[in-house]
């Protein structure tokens, strides 16, 4: 399964480079340039990757996340339910206290910070970036390597972003993510759509069959040399069956 | 059942990926031009 990336479309279809000095590792200082400008969203959002997201986008993102508009109780809930850590709920607790901190102030404001702590502290950070409840929105010159990522709360960074989010409903945010998923790949089986973005099986055939119904996609499309048919654009097909002629 | 190509699909790629090394990505404006409508992973393409 296969994302556009900007290392590629800087650096072209190879491996990241360990050479320091290597021209494509430009991306990263562009990354850091952005934190926190608004130009787009990155955080760690799908398969626990680094992710941008266009801001476009963002508001789908969001329908789709736990997130229910009330960003101080919501969390609460999820804890009570069980669907969120003890240590995510302490992260998410320091910012919402103390205000965007850097990691290593960040630890110890959860009260994280014994070595024991590191791998609970470090999953507490990907599942609230991938439940965008949090963000990188700076970088800080704090702990052994003088490089620390500033956190902030979602909500509180982007505060119109529960207003952008309210009237979308997951199917369309669905298809909306969607639309755009295909038109950067071309064709994708429905195994790599689901281990992608992990929506339910009922949900992600939905909303497939509805950009089929809208002409968007073809299914059961067959690609050469993969088992499983696949769900192509339709203007792919139909340039092929154009060049045939 | 339709057919597609891996060589059709991989042109295709190909464009809106940028690697092709004319239209690869040169400036940061470019970069943010590119995500407008995109959903990109920050380093190399990845496995779900």
């Amino acid at each position: 399964m296969i994302l556009p990336s900007l290392w590629t479309a800087v650096a072209g279809d190879r491996p990241v480079a360990d050479q320091h000095d290597d021209p494509g590792h430009i991306t990263w200082g562009w990354k850091d340039q952005l934190l926190g400008k608004k130009v787009w969203y990155y955080a760690r959002i799908l398969c626990r990757r680094n992710t941008i997201i266009s801001l476009r986008l963002l508001p789908c993102f969001y329908a789709l996340s736990p997130n229910y508009g009330d960003p101080e109780q919501d969390y609460l809930d999820q804890y009570q339910n069980g669907t969120l850590t003890l240590e995510s709920k302490l992260v998410y607790e320091a910012l919402l206290r103390e205000g965007p901190l850097d990691t290593i102030s960040l630890r110890k404001a959860a009260r994280l910070s014994s070595p024991e702590s590191t791998s609970r502290f470090n999953r507490a950070l990907d599942t609230l970036q991938m439940e965008l409840k949090i963000l990188p929105v700076g970088v800080a010159q704090a702990g052994a390597w003088r490089y620390a990522f500033i956190y902030d709360l979602v909500h509180r960074h982007f505060p119109e972003l529960i207003e952008q989010s309210r009237p979308i409903s997951e199917n369309q945010a669905r298809y909306e993510i969607l639309v755009n998923y295909f038109e950067s790949i071309g064709a994708a089986s429905f195994s790599e759509i689901q281990r992608i973005f992990r929506w339910g099986k009922s949900e992600l055939q939905g909303a497939l069959q509805q950009l089929v119904r809208d002409n968007h996609l073809l299914p059961e499309v067959e690609l050469q040399n993969q088992k499983e048919p696949v769900y192509a654009l339709n203007k792919l097909l139909e340039t092929r069956e154009k060049e045939a002629f | 059942m339709r057919f597609l190509s891996s060589a059709t699909l991989n042109a295709y790629r190909q464009e809106t990926f940028h690697t092709l090394p004319a239209n690869r990505i040169r400036t940061l404006e470019e970069a943010v031009n590119l995500s407008i409508s995109a959903v990109l992973s920050f380093s190399g393409p990845f496995k779900g």
